[in-house]
Order: C-alpha cells, then structure tokens, then sequence
C-alpha cells in the first residue's frame, strides 16, 4: 500500500467514512434507550393500573373465582393475558402462568417498580405492582402480544453495505481526482527524460484551476526552457565544430601548397606543422564529443546489437594500425552477444581505450583484448607497456590527465580518449576501470549491462 | 580537360583548392551557394562534384538530390568528421565517395582522381559491353547499367552498381573489402573507414536482406563479403 496514493487517499477516506458511521451507529444503539420504553411503557403502565385495581378488589371482595373471570373476559376482549400474584409470588387466579412471570414479579416487589419481561419472540410480559385497597401487596403480570425486539442484525448489515457501496463510490472519485493529474504528470516527466524536449501536459488539464493545474503550467514552462537551452547547446555545439574545422581545412590545403614550394630545409618544419594541424582536429573531435556526453545533449537511443561483431571491427582496424608499428591485437570472444546500447558511442570508447592500448603495448607484443558475455558484457583490454603508477590510476579517466607529459604528448595522445570512454560507458549504466597486471602492463576491464530482458538475450 | 565543380560557402578554401588543384591538370570552378551550386551541376558538363554538406541557402543534401534527380555526375562529399550520419545519408542519396573535413589535400585529389578512373571506365563499358549479368533474382544491364530485381527496377548509384557487379561475378566466392575498396572506390581501405560496408548496407536494403532462405550477401568477419551463390 505504500507505493499507491491512489490507494492510500482511497483507504484513509474510506475508513474515516466509515469510522464515523459505525460510531455514531453504536454510540447511538449503546445510549439510546429502547424505542419501544416510553411511549409504550407508559401506555401500558396505564392500561395495566386500571386493570391491577380493579383485580386486586375483586380477588378481595370476591375470590379467586372471581378474579378467573375477570381475567377471563379480559382476555376475551384485548387479547392479554394477565396474572395476579400476591406478595408470597403465588399465582391467585389459579391459571397456568408463563414461565418467566414469577421471576419478574419477583424482581418488581425487589425494585418496588415497573418491569419488563425477557426480550424474546412474542409474548413478552409487563409487571406492575399494586397496592390494594386494603394495603396488601400484589404483582400484576400482563402477557403482551408484541415483539419486543431489537432490529435484526441482518438490517444493519443492509444498511452497512449501502454505506460502504456510497462511501466507496464517492473515496474512489475524489482517489481519482487527486492522483490522475499525477499520472498525468509523470508521463509528460518521462517524455522529457526520455529525450523528447516537446512534451507538455498543461493542456491536457483542461479547465482545472486547482494547485496540481497550477504545478502543471510551471512544469510545462520549465519544459519550454530546458528545450530551448539544450537546443540552443546543439546549434552552439554544431557551429563551434564548423566554425573551428574551417580554419583547419584551410590550414592543411595551404600547408601542402608550402611543402610543393617549399625547399628541402623547410621539410621538418612542415612535417611538424601538419602533426600539430591533425592534433588539433583530433582534439576538437575528442572535446566536442566530451562535451556532447556531459551535457547529454544527444538524447541516448539505444537499439539492439552484437557487442562481439562491434569489438571485432575496432579490433581488426586497430591490428591494421598495430601491425604498421610490429605490434599486433589478439580478440577472444564467445560466438555473439547481444546487448541494447548506442551503437556509436559504445564504438568510440572501445576504439579509445583498444588503440590506447595499441599505443602503449612495448613492440613486438600483442594488445589481448578479451570478450566475456553473461549476466553483463565485460570487455578487458590488456597491454604489455610500461603501466600506470598505482596512485593514478583512477585518475586515468579524467579529462586531459596525462601520466607522464612529455612521453604522451609526444605519442600523439590528446588526453581525452579515455575520459570520453568513461563519459560513455557510465552513460550506458556501465564502468570502466584500469589495473597493473603483475607481469607487466595495464589491463582496462570495461562492464556494460546488457540491457535485454531474459527472452531477447542470446 | 576533366572540368571539377565544388560547391562550398568557405571562399578562402575554395581559392586554395584550386590552387592546388590547377597545377595538377584540372580545370576548376567555384560556386558558393547551394541553389547556384545545383544549376550549374546541371548545366555544366563537370567530370566531378565536390559538394560541401554544410551549405548556407539550400543545404548539402538537398543539393545533392537536385543533381541527383538529372544527373549522374558523380559527386564527392566533403562532410564533418566524426558524424556518420551525414555519411550515411549522403551515400544513401547517390553521394560517390565521402572526405571528412578537414582533409589532407592529398588525399581529396587521390579521391577525385579514383573516381574519375571510375567513371572514365565505366563509360568506356558502357560502350563495349553490352551483357547482362544474373545471378537468383537479380539482374544487372553493365550496358544501360540499370538493375533489376525480381523484374522490377532498383534505383542504386554508380558505386553501389560497380560494387553489386563486383559481387555477382564473384557470387559464392569471398571478396575482401582490400579488393572492393580497390575496385570501386579506387583506393585501399583504411583503418575506421566504413564506406564500403556502408554501400554494402545500402545494397542490402535495396535488395532486400534474404535471398529466400540465406542472407543475400554475408559478412566474412575480419575478410571481407561474399554474394550468395544460387
């Protein structure tokens, strides 16, 4: 229940409901006298004077004989039965009496007053003292022929359920009417995270004015903001790249036209010229790329692909290169490996760290770059160079960290390889780390989540 | 004289390629804007375009298609580096070959020059050979250079042409992407560079992945492709 405030605004509202009906129901039925007390009551306490006077005189003056047909002809015209018992709870008309009157007659010469008899199907009994003429004591006991009930348990349930059924009905909308705009909300929340900068909700509000309306316009002007800023990102990011490349390509077309005019002196120079023209290019490549995962500003789509057909490309371009420099790339993997990422981000920090790799590994040795597909992909690149001090090797991954500065810079290293693999595989929820191998070298172990569900994985 | 079009915004470029470029035998001319760049694609009677993708006015691409709707001249890209996107669409619309910028000038008049000893041979087939080449449900005219699949007519540029006929007549054989490269696009491969296996993507979907039950053309990791042998 804790995750539904559909549910708990629904189940709080309904047991306040309900709280209040059942108690004021009980208190109601604990407090409140029997209906049929007073007005009854007094009725018969009434009627029943009457007749205990006039019994009591006609038992005295006339006997028992008397009194049976008194009773007799009572009985005849209102359908009551009545008793007379004297303060020694004996029975004076000398008829059957119901089984529960001489305890109650009893109880009214105790309590000096009115009674009722047991609660029960009909007939239930009345009582009443009496004191004769003569001053003795007597019981009248009168057989009533009405049920004296209290509402069947069945009606209460009845009107239980009605309640429930009404109660329910009304926590149910007012549940709806505070959680749909909720909902509501969330999805629009999803849309953005998920990359499309366009969603808004307020419209689908409506005329509603309350504060969850008012959450929702704020919500869609923040929306209008953040499109509009990571918008105008792209567009910087995409001029900033046309914007610095054109000198570079004029750069390189006139530096050739140097080289074909240029005497024999000036060979070196040139040469040097157009290595730092292409460290240039490398670099703004690499810092746009940077740029364009810290910011997130390519909304990540991800598709379905094999891992090991990816690695196995980057490796082969990678032995191409390697075996210009007598060194060379060995590759194992399992047969394939699916795994749901962006294609092209995953290529680049994998190329990064396997020509890093290529790089650094001492000549005539091969990088071993390895593939382990199960819970979690786990590529480990390892190379036999000289390694990396212990204390630096998280820092391996931060932008423009060098270890040694004049051996990277010279090796044409830019800086930004690594941190762009880290940015990227972080990005597919995965890490990269890096390690000494005790014989010798640095090993990289990258872990990315497949990112299937159990059907799709192969 | 082989007469070269570009067509790119970046005036200070332009002059210097073709500083470059004249000295080497080629007759060159310059246009800025797209809309301007198309029309005298069209007009012209140019041996090759260098076409820039990011075009103030009407961009790149849609330069392209304009051309591309008359005409077959062929048409070199020059695109940003690092966006494969860009790649992939411009070789989907009919671009020959792609450069990133910034290029080594070398290498773009090495490009220009594979495409033109292209072009320059396919012509002369065109001339010589008339045949047709068949292989399952495909059928490629090396006279009217026109392919057909299952009867109907496929729409492939010139390079995805040279390639398929490259495959048919090796079907059921493997072709390395060194020869390919080579072949039709006139230089060997180099490391990171997709444009053949990006045709040959093409080429799939134009043609449709299967071959009844086989893949029409497999991948030969770390080798090269091989056609389906009927």
């Amino acid at each position: 229940m804790g995750r539904s405030l559909f549910l708990k605004i629904f189940l709080w509202f309904g047991a306040a409901l309900l709280t209040v009906v059942v108690g004021t129901f009980l208190i109601g039925e604990l407090l409140r006298p029997d209906p049929f007390h007073e007005p009854m009551r007094r009725q018969f306490d009434a009627a029943l004077s009457g007749y205990a006077q006039k019994a009591t005189e006609i038992y005295e003056r006339d006997g028992q004989k008397a009194l049976a047909d008194y009773f007799d002809g009572i009985e005849r015209e209102s359908h009551t039965r009545i008793f007379l018992f004297d303060n020694q709870l004996r029975e004076l008309a000398g008829r059957k009496v119901p089984s529960a009157a001489p305890e109650l007659a009893r109880q009214v010469l105790q309590r000096h007053g009115p009674e009722f008899g047991p609660h029960g199907p009909p007939p239930g009994l009345m009582a009443q003292p009496v004191t004769s003429q003569s001053g003795a004591q007597y019981v009248l006991v009168a057989e009533i022929m009405i049920e004296r009930r209290s509402p069947p348990l069945w009606d209460h349930l009845l009107h239980l359920l009605a309640i429930i059924l009404v109660a329910g009905l009304f926590c149910y909308w007012l549940a709806r009417y505070l959680t749909a705009p909720v909902t509501k909300l969330r999805a629009a929340t999803q849309e953005i995270a998920r990359g499309n900068l366009s969603a808004r909700v307020a419209p689908a509000f409506g005329n509603r004015r309350d504060e969850l309306a008012a959450l929702a316009t704020d919500f869609d002007q923040m929306a209008e903001q953040i499109e509009t800023l990571v918008n105008g990102q792209r567009r910087l990011l995409g001029d900033i790249s046309h914007e610095l490349r054109s000198p570079l390509a004029r750069l390189n077309v006139a530096l050739e036209l140097a080289r074909q005019r240029a005497g024999a002196d000036a060979a070196t120079a040139l040469q040097r010229i157009e290595r730092e023209a292409e460290m240039l290019n490398e670099m703004i490549g690499q810092l746009l790329a940077l740029t364009r995962l810290e910011t997130h500003t390519d909304a990540i789509e991800k598709s379905s692909f094999d891992l090991v057909q990816l690695v196995r490309e980057i490796v082969d371009d990678a032995e191409y290169e390697a075996r210009n420099r007598n060194r060379s790339v060995k590759f194992e993997s399992p047969e394939s490996c699916n795994i749901l990422g962006n294609e092209q981000l995953l290529r680049r920090a994998i190329e990064n760290v396997v020509r890093n790799a290529v790089q650094y590994t001492a000549e005539a040795t091969a990088v071993e770059v390895k593939l382990e597909c199960a819970e979690q992909a786990v590529i480990t690149v390892r190379d036999h160079g000289p390694g990396v001090p212990a204390e630096t090797l998280d820092k391996l991954f931060r932008p423009f960290y060098r270890v040694d500065e004049a051996r990277d810079r010279n090796s044409g290293g830019t800086g930004l390889g690594l941190a762009i693999a880290e940015r990227a595989v972080r990005l597919h929820g995965g890490t990269v780390e890096a390690a000494n191998v005790a014989t010798g070298g640095l090993v990289v172990t990258i872990i990315l989540p497949l990112g299937q569900t159990a059907d799709s994985k192969q | 004289m082989d007469q070269i079009l570009i067509i790119d915004d970046d005036v200070a470029l332009c002059e210097l390629v073709t500083e470059y470029l004249e000295p080497l035998g080629f007759e060159i001319q310059a246009v800025n804007r797209g809309d301007q760049g198309a029309e005298t694609a069209l007009a012209g009677n140019f041996s090759i375009v260098v076409l820039d993708v990011m075009l103030p006015g009407l961009n790149g691409f849609e330069v392209l298609r304009r051309i591309r709707a008359e005409s077959k001249v062929p048409v070199l890209m020059l695109t940003a580096r690092g966006d494969d996107v860009d790649r992939i669409v411009g070789l989907e619309i009919g671009a020959d070959d792609y450069l990133p910028k910034p290029f080594n000038p070398r290498e773009l008049v090495a490009r220009i020059r594979a495409i033109l000893r292209r072009s320059q041979t396919d012509d002369a087939r065109e001339h010589n050979q008339a045949g047709t080449l068949t292989a399952g449900d495909v059928e490629l005219d090396t006279a009217t250079r026109v392919v057909r699949r299952a009867g109907q007519v496929v729409e492939v540029t010139a390079v995805e042409f040279d390639l398929l006929e490259k495959l048919l007549r090796a079907a059921g054989r493997i072709i390395t992407r060194e020869e390919l490269s080579k072949a039709v696009l006139g230089r060997s491969t180099s490391p990171f560079d997709r444009s053949i296996d990006m045709h040959i993507s093409n080429l799939r979907k134009k043609l449709g992945h299967q071959l009844g039950e086989i893949e029409r053309i497999k991948t030969v990791r770390g080798v090269g492709y091989i056609y389906a042998a009927t």
